[in-house]
This record gives C-alpha cells, structure tokens and sequence, in this order.
C-alpha cells in the first residue's frame, strides 16, 4: 500500500514542481509586459505633451490630470489645478451649455471637437480648439473625458482679427475711445482709425502710407526698432511712446502691439491699440498706483510691492514684501543696495541689470529671480516694475510689486526633470517609438528616437519627414502598418498588435501600439507609434507551450495511473476503515499522518484535528520518554506490543492493546511506524476484579493459615514475653534484696529490651502476612521475603523436631511481586512439607527451601523427604477442596497455583528421586533495575 | 550422710536459651540455687539423684520432650518433684503432664510470686519424700534383722492376733510366742505393738 502511496506522491510533487516553474516564467513575463504598458503610458504623454493642453475631467467635472502644457497655459502648478471644476476654465457666457454637453458624454460617449474661450487666471483670455474624448472603463462605461486642446496661436488669433477689420473700422473702431493702427512689416501705416488720427492730431489719409519711423520721431526709433524685431517672431509687448502730433501737442500713448502673419506664416504687420493718456497721465499713473498697492497688499501672502521716489534714498516697501523677505521694517531699512544684498549672489549682476534697463526705459516684464531671507532660506520670487515719469517723460520713480513663486518654481522643477528623465527615455530606450502620419497608403515619420531609425537600419535625419517606401521599408510590413494606422483613425483607440516581420530571415517579432494623436496641419491623421521587439519572449512562450504540451501529455499518463493507484488505495482504505481496530499510522518522528476510523471511533478524535501532531500528544499514556524508548525498540525488534491506559477526548479512560510495527519502503529503510489499539478494557476489568478476587481469597486462606499455625504461634510470642517476665521480675527482686551483683542486672535490663524487639518483629511479620493488602507488585529481595516467613515456622520446627534448610544463593537480583502473595505461598508450601513429614516419624526429617538465579527469573523449589504421593493423589493436589487433612479447607495449592500463575509462572510439583516431593516455581526480576532486555513488557 | 546439710537446687530444663537465663536469675534473686540445662540428655546425664531439689522442665523441646523426660525419671524411679511450663496450656499436654507425676503446670508467661510458691511447695516435698525414704529404709532394715519366725509372729501381730492366738495358729506354745512378740518389739525398737503396726504401715508398697 505504502508503496502506491509513494510513487503517486512522487508524481504529483513532480508535476507541481513543473507547473510552479511554469508559473513563475508566466509572472516574469507578465511582469516585463506590464513594464512595457507602464512605459508605453508614459511616451503618449511626452508625446502628447508637446504641443497640446491636455487634461482629463472626472464625472463630476473635475480636474483629474493637467499636463505640463495646461499648467503653463493657466500659469498655475498641477497641485492647484487638480480637483478644480474645469467649466470654470471656460468664459462665463459658455459655462452653463459647456457644462451640459460634458455632462452628456458621460451618458453618450462621443467625440466631439470645439474651439471655446477660456479664461487664463490673471483675467486674460484666450482661445482652445480641441477635441473632447471620453475614456471608457472595461464595462464601456464612461470613466473620464480627456480633452486635447490646441492654443490657438497669435497669428491664428490675428488673422481671425485681421477677417474682422471692416467690423474694427466700421464699428468697433468708431465706437472705441482707443485708436487703432495697422502697419507693414516694414512699419507703413495700413490702416488708422478715427480714434488714432485725434490722438495723433492728424488725418486720416495724412497718416495712411506713411512710415511709422518717420511720424514717431528719431528718439522713439530705438524702441520700434525693438518692438518690430520681437513682433516678427511673434512675441509682442504694450509699450509707451511720446509722440508729437500734427498740432505739435506731446503726446504720450500706449501701444498694445499684436503681431500679424500671412497664410503662409511670414511676418505681415503689426495691429496696435493705441490709448492717448497724455490727459490724464498724472492722475491715471497714481491711481494705478495706489491701486496695485492695494491690490498688491490685499494679495496677503502673494504679492507684495514697494516705492521708489527718485531723490530719495530708501524705498517704501509693502508689509507683504517684508514678510517675504522675511524681514521687518524695524530692522530692515530697504535702500537698493540693502535689496541686492538681499538678492541670491548668483542672481545679483541679472537683477541689477534689469534695474538699469528699467531706468533706460525698457518696458517692464515679470522677472525671476532668488533672494536669502533674514533666516537663510531661499525663496523664488517674481517682480514686475514699472518706471514712473513726469510730463517731460524724465524718470521720476519706480514702482514694483513681487510675487512668492517657490512653489511652483519647485514645482516646475520637478516638472522639468520629469519631463528630461521621460524624454531620455524616448531618446535612448530601446523601444522603437516616435510620431508618424498617414499619408494616402504610406507612412510618412514627423518624429522617430534612435532605436527605431536602428531598427529600419538608417538614422533620425535621414528619415524625418520620410515615406516607408523612400526609406525603403519592406511592402508588405508597410502594409500591415497602414492597416493598423488605419484602424487607429477609424476606432480612436488605441491599437495593439503583434507579428512577425515578414521578408526578415531573423523571424523576429515586433509589438506594436499605435495611437491616433491627431491631424497634421495638412489634414494628414498623426500617430503615435510604440514598437517592441518581442522576439525573445515569443520564443520563451513557444518553448512554455511545447512544455506545457509535453506536460499535459504527462499529467494524462500519470493521471491514469493515479486513477488506477487511488482505486486500488480506496480499496485498502476502505479495508483499514472498516477494521473495528484503530490503526495509526506515523512517520519516524511520531508525527501521525494516518488516523482510521477505528482510532476516531477508539480515541474520539477525528482524523483532521490530530494528523500532523505527535503521537503522544493524542495517546500513549507514557509520555514522549517511553515513546522514544519503544520507538527504538520497534526499530531493532521490528515490533512491540503492550498495554495502555488511555484517554478520549470526553476523559474517560480505556485500556488498550497496542501493537506497533515498523513500515519499510521497497529498499527496506523504516518509513514510520504503525499502531494497531485494540479495547481491552472489558477483559482488563475482568481481569482486575478476578485479581482482587484472588486477593480477597488469598486473604481469607492467609487468616485460615494463621488460625490453624495459631498454637505454635502463641508459643513463639509467648517465648519472648516469658523470658522478659521472668528477667523483669529478678531484676525487681533483686533490687529489692540485692542477690544479683549490679553488672547483671544491667545485663537482665539489655537482655529485656532485646527480647521486647524480638516479640515485636514476630508480631509484626504476623501482621504482615495477615493484612489485607491491595494487589500491588513492588521489588522484592526474595532472601528477606523467605527469612520472614519461615520464622512463623520456629516453634514447629522445635516442637517437632523437623530441620528446614534454607538454600538462598547469594546476591539474588530482586523480583517484581505481591510480596504477601509470594510469602502466602511460601508458607503454604512450607507447612504442607511439614504436614507431610509429621505423619512420619523418622529421625531425619528436613524442608529445604532453595533460591537460583536463571534466565527467566528467580527459581524457587521447596522439598520435603517425606512419603512419595500416590499417583492417583498427586494427580489431585492441585485441584481446589482437595485436601488429606482433617481440617484442611484444600483451598492451599490451589490458590499456591493461581498466585504463581498471576506471576507469570507455573507451580510444578514432581516427586524427588529418593522420596518426597519438591514444588518449584518462577518469580521475574524487577524490571526497572536489573535485567531489562529480559523484561519483555 | 546427713540429707538435711545439702542445699536444695531447682534444675531447669529449657531448650531456649533466654528463658533458661532469666528462669536461672529469677530463682537466684529469690535466694534459690539453680542449674540449668538446654536439653533433657544432659540433664539426665548429670543428675545425680541424691541432690534434693525440684525440676523445672519445658514442655516442648527439640528431640526429648518434657513429656518424653518425665517418662524416664519415672522409670529411673527418681521421685524430683517436676513442674511443668509450656508456651501454651493445651489440654492434651496438661493431662499428660499431670499423669506423669507433674505438680504443676504452668504456663509462659508466669507470675513470679505463683512460680516461687510452687518452686518452694515442690522442695518441701521433695524433702519430705526424702525423709520418708530415710526412715522406710531403717524400718526394713529391722524387718530383715528377725528370723523368719520372728517375722512370721511380726506379720501376724501386725495382722491384730494376739499372742495365745499367734502360738495357737503356729502350733506352738503361748510361751514360746510371748519370746517371739518380745524379740519382734525389740528389734523393731518399737515399745507396743501398736507402734509397730504404725511403723509397717508407713512403709511404702
């Protein structure tokens, strides 16, 4: 049985082996895609972080992601964005209809494209044409929009003006209090309206055709000279300029400038607001002034502002800007050289610079620079300055304000160092990745990394902007791209795939992801593109498969073998089942690992709650020490057997037979151990009330005994208490008349105590053989037992001249008995010699008790030299109310036989060779001490 | 030799020594002398049966019992008045005892007052069966002094017939039997017949 047992096992432990091997190439290689995923995530948002505003809006409309683009747009960092309604992003008149739309995509999923207003957080505003994407969960279910927005560029914002002229000339124009001026690329005034030509103090159609450098006068052509070089690449900033009019009054304008570019992108022109604030310039200076003080301080925490009246050494600085600084105004006098001390040593010259270049009347813009606070820290702040002039256009002053911006610089930072880690990425990954266009049925790159020009064997330059076919991509891959490009466009999801690139001896394996990002400015479909060469583990999961169906052939083989050993181990379990036995079996520690339904049935533990534990922990009363010992032994001997007192789980109590074997596997080496228990509780109780009724009896035959040896009893007291009366009473008389000499008198009193001692230790040997002791085997010295005894014997063997011999080797190694039972029997023995010798009158009549050590035990005989026994008496003696006496019960053999009997042995009695006869008997050695090996159980 | 001038001994016969030992001290404490013996073949060995005394004698005794002694000394026709002790009084050992000329039984253990009165009883009547011998042994002696018709007339004196009688019933004359009754009265030291009847009649069987 063991044996199915082990090769079942065997094959199961293989085969698990085997599949946790396969499992764990399966996790790896899940693990390396997942990977891939993670990074395919990550490109499509560099790749989208280009150019696009892209964010994402929950359910509730709220910002979920912002990319880098859309925090520069709203000049705000992420962690400010995220959570915020993003309607509110949108200008108020399109908030409520914008609102509802995206509400309705989360219902009807669709795209949708728009192009909205939004406002930008200083209040400006600006425009987004985007498209609106919802991304769907497993379920097709709407988890997020995305919105992808294009800013729309200055010169897209100025031909949508540069369409609507006729509305400015016509109507915004007349209506405006400002003027308007269009000029050349080479500063020719385009076109003027009402408004510009009363500020200027001229006409129209004087001012139209004109050059700007020759109507602002040579000491304004340094700043148009700046003003033009900045518009042609499309930046633009507001400017003031003294102007003299046709009427030859100073005037002071502002110019807002806006760049203009023709279709084809050239520089074409610039349109300027132009507002005449010569009038009003003191007043409107100051106000604004005290304005953006206020502003400024109301702005706790952002942005402070300070002062600087020409003349005067210090500047006034705002409370805020203290607080900034970190600094206070009893300590801190704030001059210019006191504020560059201020300034970071790193920052000091470009601040300075910026100073000077105020006073040079260069117009103001947001500048960023580091100061030391007053307790070390670093802070980032952001100032904005404005020089103050008088009518005469002479500096007068300077105002400021400065803004707290550590946050988002650090923000941006890490933004930057984000963005730089994922761009290296891109550029020295190994995946093949990049940004390419449909165009017709071919493939044209607008971005690729190194790896892929590798991988089609050319470099970045000599692709970009590039067809497959003129890089001379194989047609069919080619083929199979556009396909899936194609597929990309009509889905806009994201399209998975994988094969094996055809006309590619190598057989290597791409995987690709291609995305549709959107449409080039020729209408073309853009896409971004991952490619992974996935060659090798294409190969590993070809090897997993042919494993797995070499596997799974195995596994059916093996299966039915298993079928065929469990049927047969059913079989011998259901035989082990129904065995009314408990069979246990255990391994070589004792640890159990099979608990049949006998043994729940014997133990009242259930198979579950005890496989696993030691043994000794369920049964066997002796404890772990007597396990080891009977381990060892099962080991040698091969089995054992013996008796136990055992528990169940309710505590009664039970004996059980126990049998142990040693099972071996096919070579022979012991595997465990297994125990059959058997419930011998019944036979033991009977056993134990047979026992005590064999004690009662033996009791009551020992009083039977004592009544009839009773005479000579009483002589053997009497003897010493006659002998202590009659010394006492000399010693009285003599002390009373003095006829003993003192020295004998001491010697009497000795003499009596001595006597006292020996009519004590008869009693107390009476007593002993008298008691009623409960059954209960001690370690005996056999010399002792049978010294005791035979001293009831004393006055017989005066009385009747009868000599017992007593023949006790030396060093008797002591025997495991009853001791009264044995010395029962002893004197039973003893006294029917006697008997037997007192019918006869012969002069030698002797009783010779022997002890010998042999193998078994200790050999005890007991023999008389009286008449030999007729055969049809000796056939007799043992049987129960036989008896040749008188008065004899004839229970004495008989319960002589049952004591020795319970002792392991047997009473013989056989006839000696010259006459009489000779009982003999067997006692075992004390097992605990001496002679163990002999001891058995 | 003069009976009176010898001390009386009690001889104990026991078999267990410490019982002989303190029988010995207890009769030498009450001024008694004592000999002791461990077995009845010593003791019949070395009597000598002219020592007046009494016996103590153990019942139970390996080899010859106190029963078995008693026996022999009757046989020896040694008078010793025996008493006899025993570990325990059964009645068949008791009446043995008695029968064997016992004049006492007593039994283990003993009351010293009880054994010293019978120890000195038994002494006393050892020296009064003595004396009797003494004095039954001079009788005869007289008695084989007279001739064998003295002895003739002696027996029919004592008979009670007088003497015309006797000289009638031995067919001789008054006379001669007168000298006869004389002679007898003489040689018996005797003054009366009375007397003499008296001094026949002590005499044991």
């Amino acid at each position: 049985m063991s044996q199915a047992f082990e090769t079942g096992a065997d094959a199961t432990a293989e085969l698990r082996a085997r599949i946790e091997e396969l499992e764990k190439e399966t996790a790896q290689l899940k693990q390396s895609r997942d990977a891939i995923a993670e990074r395919e995530q990550r490109y499509e948002s560099i790749v989208n972080n280009q150019t696009e505003i892209i964010c994402r809006i929950d359910a509730s409309l709220s910002l979920t992601f912002v990319n880098r683009m859309f925090c520069e747009y709203f000049n705000e960092s992420e962690e400010q964005l995220l959570g915020r309604d993003y309607v509110m992003f949108l200008e108020p008149a399109l908030r409520d209809r914008a609102r509802a739309k995206m509400k309705s995509l989360f219902q009807k999923p669709e795209v949708t494209s728009h192009v909205c207003e939004v406002v930008r957080t200083e209040g400006q505003s600006g425009w987004q044409h985007g498209f609106v994407t919802p991304v769907m969960n497993a379920d097709d279910s709407v988890y997020e929009l995305q919105v992808v927005a294009r800013v729309r560029s200055s010169r897209e914002q100025a031909e949508y003006e540069i369409k609507n002229t006729e509305i400015v000339n016509g109507q915004l124009a007349k209506i405006m209090k400002d003027g308007l001026i269009v000029v050349d690329p080479q500063g020719i005034v385009r076109s003027v309206n009402e408004q510009l030509c009363q500020i200027g103090g001229t006409k129209m159609d004087e001012v139209i055709g004109r050059s700007m450098w020759d109507i602002v006068g040579a000491e304004n052509h340094e700043i148009l000279a700046e003003q033009f070089a900045k518009r042609s690449i499309g930046g633009a900033s507001q400017y003031e300029m003294p102007w003299t009019s046709g009427t030859g009054r100073h005037v002071s304008a502002i110019f807002s400038p806006t760049p203009l570019f023709d279709a084809q992108g050239r520089f074409d022109g610039s349109l300027s607001v132009v507002t005449d604030i010569t009038a009003r310039r003191e007043t409107e200076i100051q106000l604004r002034e005290s304005e953006r003080l206020l502003a400024a301080s109301q702005k706790i925490a952002r942005v402070g502002s300070f002062e600087w009246k020409r003349g005067e050494k210090t500047v006034t600085w705002s409370a805020e800007l203290y607080r900034m600084h970190g600094r206070s105004p009893e300590t801190f006098v704030p001059t210019k050289e006191s504020f560059l001390e201020t300034v970071h040593p790193d920052d000091r010259v470009a601040v300075r610079d910026r100073l000077r270049q105020i006073f040079r009347g260069v117009p103001s813009t947001p500048h960023e620079y580091r100061i030391i606070r007053a307790d070390g820290e670093v802070r980032w702040l952001e100032s904005t300055r404005w020089l103050l002039k008088d009518d005469k256009g002479k500096a007068r002053g300077m105002i400021g304000t400065s803004r707290d911006i550590t946050s988002q610089k650090r923000a941006k930072m890490i933004l930057e160092e984000r963005e730089s880690i994922l761009r290296s990425f891109y550029e020295s990954g190994l995946m093949l990745m990049g940004v390419v266009e449909l165009d017709g049925d071919d493939i044209r790159w607008i971005s690729e990394n190194e790896a892929t020009a590798q991988h089609l064997g050319t470099t970045p330059e000599a692709m970009r902007n590039k067809t497959a076919r003129e890089i001379g991509i194989s047609p069919a891959e080619s083929a199979l791209w556009v396909s899936k490009y194609q597929e990309a466009e009509q889905t806009g999801e994201t399209v998975r795939f994988e094969y094996m690139r055809p006309d590619d001896p190598s057989q290597r394996w791409l995987s690709g992801t291609v995305k549709m990002i959107g449409k080039s400015p020729e209408k073309r479909p853009r896409f971004s593109y991952i490619y992974d060469d996935i060659t090798d583990r294409k190969r590993v999961e070809a090897k997993i498969q042919a494993a797995h169906d070499a596997l799974e052939q195995r596994v059916q083989e093996r299966t039915a073998e298993l079928v065929d050993a469990n049927r047969q181990l059913r079989f011998h379990a259901q035989l082990l089942d129904s065995v009314r036995e408990s069979v246990v079996a255990t391994d070589l520690d004792g640890r159990i690992v099979y608990w049949g339904k006998g043994a729940e049935n014997l133990y009242g533990y259930q198979s579950d709650e005890v496989v696993g534990k030691p043994i000794t922990q369920v049964a066997r009363s002796d404890g772990s020490q007597g396990e080891l010992r009977r381990m060892a032994q099962v080991r040698e001997m091969g089995s054992w057997h013996g008796e136990f007192r055992q528990h169940r789980t309710d505590d009664t109590k039970f004996w059980a037979e126990t049998v142990i074997s040693l099972v071996n596997d096919p070579n022979g080496n012991p595997t465990g151990f297994i125990a059959i228990d058997r419930d011998i509780t019944v036979r033991r109780r009977a056993e134990e009330r047979t026992r005590q009724l064999h004690a009662d009896l033996a009791h009551v035959l020992r009083l039977g005994t004592m009544g009839e040896m009773a005479s000579g009893l009483a002589h053997e007291i009497n003897q010493p208490l006659g002998t202590i009366a009659n010394n006492a009473h000399a010693v009285a008389r003599s002390l009373r008349n003095g006829t003993l000499p003192n020295d004998e008198v001491l010697e009497i009193i000795e003499e009596i105590a001595a006597e006292a001692m020996r009519a004590g230790e008869i009693l107390h040997s009476l007593h002993r053989f008298a008691s009623k002791a409960e059954p209960n085997r001690t370690a005996v010295d056999l010399r002792d037992l049978v010294h005791e005894v035979t001293r009831l014997f004393d006055s017989d063997i005066r009385r009747h001249g009868i000599v017992l011999r007593l023949d006790l080797e030396e060093n008797l190694p002591e025997v495991y008995v009853e001791r009264i039972q044995i010395q029962q029997v002893v004197v039973n023995l003893v006294r029917n010699a006697f008997d037997a010798l007192l019918e006869d009158r012969r002069s030698e009549r002797e009783v010779i008790v022997r002890a010998r050590a042999v193998e078994t035990g200790v050999l005890v005989s007991i023999a008389d030299n009286g008449k030999n026994l007729s055969p049809d008496l000796y056939a007799k003696i043992f049987s129960p109310y036989f008896t040749t006496k008188k008065n004899g019960m004839g229970m004495g053999l008989s319960i002589c036989r049952s004591i020795v009997g319970s002792h392991g042995s047997q009473l013989r009695a056989s006839p000696n060779v010259d006459c009489g006869l000779t009982f003999t008997f067997t006692l075992p050695y004390n097992a605990t001490e001496s002679a163990p090996d002999k001891s058995g159980v | 030799m003069n009976t009176t001038s010898i001390k009386p001994t009690v001889f104990v016969v026991d078999d267990e020594p410490g019982m002989r030992k303190s029988l010995d001290r207890l009769l030498r404490s009450a001024g008694l002398q004592a000999e002791c013996f461990g077995n009845a073949e010593t003791f019949l060995r070395e009597y000598d049966p002219g020592r007046p005394g009494c016996l103590i004698l153990d019942v139970c005794m390996d080899h010859m019992t106190g029963l078995e002694l008693q026996k022999e000394l009757n046989a020896r026709r040694i008078l010793l008045p025996t008493i006899v002790i025993s570990g325990y009084a059964d009645v068949p050992n008791v009446v043995k005892a008695v029968k064997g000329g016992a004049v006492d039984f007593l039994e283990k253990p003993f009351n010293d007052e009880l054994l010293l009165e019978r120890v000195q009883q038994a002494i006393r009547l050892d020296q009064r069966q003595r004396m009797e011998a003494v004095r039954a042994s001079a009788t005869e002696a007289r008695l084989r002094s007279l001739t064998p018709r003295e002895t003739q007339v002696m027996e029919l004196l004592v008979a009670g017939r007088r003497t015309k009688q006797i000289a009638y019933d031995l067919n001789i004359s008054p006379k001669t039997a007168d000298i006869h009754r004389a002679h007898v009265l003489e040689k018996m030291k005797v003054d009366t017949v009375v007397d003499l009847v008296r001094l026949v009649h002590d005499l044991p069987d």
